[in-house]
């Protein structure tokens, strides 16, 4: 028997819970408001960044934006590294979402492909230590990571981060990495039995890029464009899912809807609520069951309208993220290969024997352009362009992020919107003073590790909380646990045909960012949920 | 070891709109400021496209009136370009937001995202013995050019300019 299935958002998570669902035959429609960037991306050539900066006169339109809004001031905030292509990411998002914090900064999305539409593609597998307390096993996530490796295209190396991040017989070579790298990688080689039994472990970066052709997408053609264009979709965009999606009979796909919330049928199945964006008029869909995969505070937002709970603070868990500039003396003297990739590079793992563990992405910096480290020196322009053009073959940038766990500082509350106004989210996340200090000390022996590999830090940089862009913990998935809590389903508890396929159900965070586990639990969410539909379990 | 840096959101670190802004400040744009700027920047004079385009980011971004100190600099580095090497250094160091330095920011952005101007902005690999020397020559070049901006800057604000 084949079911009607909504499923609401296109990022990761939403694109991961419709795939089974849909291969299974289930009619599934997926509602999202489904921003997308028309100006920019026909704009922007096919051709390596170098060549493009030479010989493309529509170059600033794209590089600063028509509207200027590439050229950023202030200092370093959230979402620093979305550029003019890629800002329609978060647009809309402070008039329908409207949020209200004064600790708490986050990015949030109703884009096509959500904010995965400008991720940086680091895909990491939580290990069996860190799913304890689920109420699954690492096990019976295997599978799932394996097909969402081979959906989304992994690539990455069989190297020292194998035991931290496991193998899967989908994964593709590794990209290759630039000079920059290089130098580093070399010196750890070098050095590595004496880091290793310091906690310290280096490798190339795991990411969902394909290096070679893989479900009609290109190998990486390195051009190192990725923070602009996708113009060989080899890294992943959840669009290109939807695009598959789309070719299934079975499926449909409902943009410009603004979901606002749900309630479940007396006879069963499940109706929805959604205004539509450009008309503002208000619609019901019906259906057998719901996903909802909107966000961790998209999420939020709909069930805790959708249950009447105003004003009760659920939990929320966010990676603290620092991020380090650094000299890599190792290039000194070096002429940078151009062919090259603008992602994550080399990828640490550190778990030092009596301090808290975390993971580092090491980036080399060019095609973010020079203008936005001339903000930063405290240099006259005109010296300061070259420095710069001395020092960029050298800079490396070292992003570092920590676990987090839930506490009594970090949550979140729905406050009914004024007169006819849009609900309005309230984040408060104050981290426990121990908590600061521990990661500070962390950072502080992780750093004094790349110092010993040649990279001398700069200064240790926090964008604020919120800048990792990994929420999660709303709805904490608990066997047995209580309202505003999830199952192993991940159904909600409560409801007899509503689950929640993103980030909320993670109850905790360890310092891997969550997306490629959780379009792995989003995954298993959409087959559990088609194998009850078969059986008529609705 | 390094120092953290804790960060506030641009909206909240940067304020252009302090009160006492003179009727010069509520200028958005002065086509000899950005020639003088722009010159600066590139050591020629700047093509029309390239001025063009500053004025339409100017118009962009700087919609707000000036403060009065913001303004004073600007008004006294437009009529005496030979101080704006001295005081872009002071700004750099003392005054990082002041609107001297975004405005100049702004020119070098526009440069950069200009093929003509690209090959400036991007990497350049030199051996050890010129890395050195290069840098020895820059440092000592800023390090004047901030003693005397300081000097400068301090007159400014104090409002010693006497036209
Ligand atoms: C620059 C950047 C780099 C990142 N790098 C990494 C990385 O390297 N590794 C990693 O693990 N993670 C990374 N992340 C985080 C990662 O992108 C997110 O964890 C992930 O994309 C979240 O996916 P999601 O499906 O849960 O939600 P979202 O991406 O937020 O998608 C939400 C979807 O729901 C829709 N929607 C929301 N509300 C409504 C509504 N009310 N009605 C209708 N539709 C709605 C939106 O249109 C959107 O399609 C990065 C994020 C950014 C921005």
């Amino acid at each position: 028997m084949s079911a009607e299935v909504l499923v609401v958002g296109s990022g990761a998570s939403g694109v991961n819970a419709a795939f089974p669902l849909v291969e299974a035959g289930h009619r599934v429609t997926l509602v999202d408001f489904g921003n997308t960037d028309r100006t920019y991306a026909p704009l922007i050539p096919h051709q390596p960044f170098t060549e493009v900066r030479q010989g493309d006169a529509r170059q600033h339109r794209y590089f600063l934006g028509d509207q200027f809004e590439g050229v950023p001031f202030g200092k370093i905030r959230v979402g620093a590294q979305l550029t003019p292509p890629r800002m329609h990411i978060s647009a809309d998002t402070a008039r329908w979402m409207p949020l209200d914090s004064n600790t708490f900064t986050p990015t949030e999305s109703l884009a096509v492909g959500g904010l995965a539409a400008g991720w940086g593609a680091g895909a990491f597998p939580f290990d069996a230590h860190e799913l304890e307390g689920l109420p699954f096993t690492h096990a019976d996530l295997a599978p799932h990571y394996d097909t969402v490796a081979e959906r989304v295209g992994v690539s990455g190396d069989r190297d020292d981060l194998l035991p931290f991040l496991g193998d899967s017989q989908a994964m593709q070579p590794p990209l290759d990495i630039d000079s920059n790298a290089e130098a580093v990688l070399s010196r750890y080689q070098r050095k590595r039995e004496k880091l290793n039994a310091a906690g310290f472990f280096m490798g190339k970066a795991r990411l969902a890029v394909c290096s070679r052709p893989h479900r009609g997408r290109d190998g990486h053609a390195y051009r190192d464009m990725e923070f602009w264009a996708d113009t060989d979709r080899s890294v992943y965009r959840p669009q290109w899912t939807l695009e598959e999606l789309k070719r299934f009979p079975n499926f449909r796909y409902l943009d410009r809807r603004f979901v606002l919330s749900f309630s479940e049928r007396d006879g069963g199945g499940v109706s929805l609520l959604a205004r539509h964006a450009d008309t503002g008029a208000d619609e019901r869909h019906d259906a057998h069951a719901l996903v909802l995969a909107a966000g961790t505070l998209g999420t939020a937002r709909i069930v805790l309208r959708s249950l009447g709970r105003y004003g009760e603070r659920v939990p929320l868990v966010c990676n603290p993220y620092t991020y380090v500039p650094m000299v890599n003396l190792g290039m000194l003297g070096k002429a940078p290969r151009d062919r090259r990739h603008s992602l994550t590079q080399l990828e640490v793992v550190y778990h030092p024997k009596d301090g808290v563990g975390m993971h580092g992405q090491l980036y080399s910096y060019r095609s973010l352009l020079m203008f936005k480290l001339l903000k930063e020196a405290p240099l006259p322009l005109r010296e300061g362009v070259q420095v710069m053009q001395l020092l960029m073959p050298l800079v490396n940038i070292l992003g570092i992020h920590h676990e987090d766990s839930p506490g009594p500082g970090k949550s979140v509350a729905l406050h009914r919107g004024a007169d006819g106004a849009p609900d309005r989210l309230e984040v408060r996340y104050e981290p426990a003073a121990e908590e600061e200090r521990a990661q500070s000390d962390g950072e502080r022996a992780l750093l004094r590790h790349f110092l010993g590999l040649g990279c001398v830090p700069l200064k240790r940089i926090r964008p604020g909380h919120g800048s990792s862009i990994h929420y999660a913990g709303t709805f904490p998935m608990r066997e047995g646990g209580g309202p505003l809590t999830v199952d192993g389903d991940c159904r909600l508890h409560g409801t007899r045909n509503v689950y929640l396929a993103d980030g909320s159900v993670f109850p905790k965070l360890p310092s891997k960012g969550l997306t490629f586990t959780m379009m792995a639990n989003a995954d298993r969410v959409g087959t559990r949920l088609a194998r009850r539909l078969q059986g008529g379990h609705v | 070891m390094v120092k953290v840096r804790p960060v506030m959101p641009a909206s909240r670190a940067v304020s252009t709109s302090e009160p006492g802004g003179s009727a010069l400040a509520e200028l958005v744009f002065a086509p000899l400021e950005a020639h003088v700027f722009l010159r600066y920047l590139l050591g020629a004079e700047p093509p029309a496209e390239v001025v063009e385009r500053y004025r339409a980011a100017n118009e962009k971004l700087f919609a707000e009136p000036a403060s009065a100190a913001d303004a004073r600099l600007l008004d006294y580095v437009t009529r005496r370009p030979w101080a704006l090497p001295m005081l872009d250094a002071a700004a750099a160091f003392r005054r990082p937001d002041s609107l001297l330095r975004r405005k100049l920011l702004v020119g070098a952005a526009v440069l950069e995202a200009t093929p003509d101007f690209t090959a400036r902005f991007l990497p350049q690999a030199v051996s050890v013995p010129r890395l050195v020397l290069r840098g020895a020559l820059l440092g000592l070049s800023v390090a004047f050019k901030l003693v005397v901006g300081l000097i400068l800057l301090s007159m400014v604000e104090a409002g010693g300019d006497e036209r």
